[in-house]
């Protein structure tokens, strides 16, 4: 899966782009309020969406104009942090490839944690305005 | 001043090209761009004042780097820490949700890597 971000602003442009190795894909559009845009496994493998225990990487992308919406990731059933997205704004999780950490999230109240949650679910609702979003989640056993 | 912000994101499975992409215009004051070794303690990214329209960050390296997002609102104090991982780029917004579902501006952005010594990127977004 390849994520390019590319910047244009006062005669700069600058771009970066990722290269992740995924066994499968699922891309999936949200829109009503509170959509579960990566469902969990059990949920997932019953739908026959997918048998992963969550996302190796994944680009949540929301696409209402003027619109802010709320990105929530779990771990298990457990809610872990989220992330407020303004309209067209995209945010990137990725999974540790075992070049380093073990995980893609972590939620504390402790400054020397690191990512060492799995991201095994994600769930996207309006905070203001329209609730149309999209997701690509590259996938890979990942633990 | 406006800066424009794309992103796409592909794969192909089975022959089949499935994408996510778009552009959005974000007024801004001020674009910063630059890079910064960073080892395995925790230190300041980038800067001391937090972007209002959010940052770009990319790991250079080959190891991967912890990106600490504290957050600090009324009783909130906590730290998000996200994977940027080897070879990785991600955009970071302005506020964040704890486990509670409570929302918080970012109050300051830290990060380490894993192993060794390795240089992000950054590109800072100032409205």
């Amino acid at each position: 899966m390849t994520i390019t971000i590319t910047v244009n602003a006062k005669g700069v442009k600058w771009s970066r782009t990722a290269s992740i190795e995924v066994d499968a894909a699922q891309y999936q559009q949200g829109n009503s309020g509170n959509s579960a845009l990566f469902p969990p496994e059990g949920t997932a493998s019953s739908m026959g969406i997918h048998s992963f225990a969550g996302m190796a990487v994944a680009l949540f992308a929301n696409k209402s104009k003027g619109a802010v919406q709320e990105l929530y990731f779990y771990t298990g059933s457990t809610m872990t942090s989220g992330v407020s997205l303004s309209t067209y704004h995209p945010f990137i999780l990725y999974a540790g490839t075992g070049t380093g950490f073990s995980g893609a999230i972590n939620g504390s109240a402790t400054d020397t944690d690191t990512p060492t949650l799995d991201a095994d679910y994600a769930r996207i609702g309006s905070f203001t305005g329209a609730q149309t979003s999209q997701a690509l989640v590259g996938l890979k056993p990942i633990s | 001043m406006d800066a424009q912000l794309s992103y796409s994101a592909s794969v192909t499975v089975d022959g089949e090209l499935r994408e996510v992409a778009g552009n959005e215009a974000i007024e801004i004051t001020n674009i910063i761009t630059g890079s910064q070794v960073i080892g395995t303690t925790y230190e300041v990214l980038a800067t001391t004042v937090i972007p209002q329209s959010g940052m770009v960050l990319y790991n250079t390296g080959d190891v991967d780097v912890s990106v600490r997002i504290r957050l600090s609102h009324f009783s909130i104090n906590e730290y998000l820490p996200f994977n940027l991982i080897a070879g990785g780029v991600m955009f970071f917004p302005r506020v964040y949700f704890n486990d509670e579902g409570r929302a918080a501006q970012m109050e300051d952005i830290y990060a380490r890597s894993a192993s060794g010594t390795v240089t992000v990127d950054y590109c800072l977004l100032y409205a």
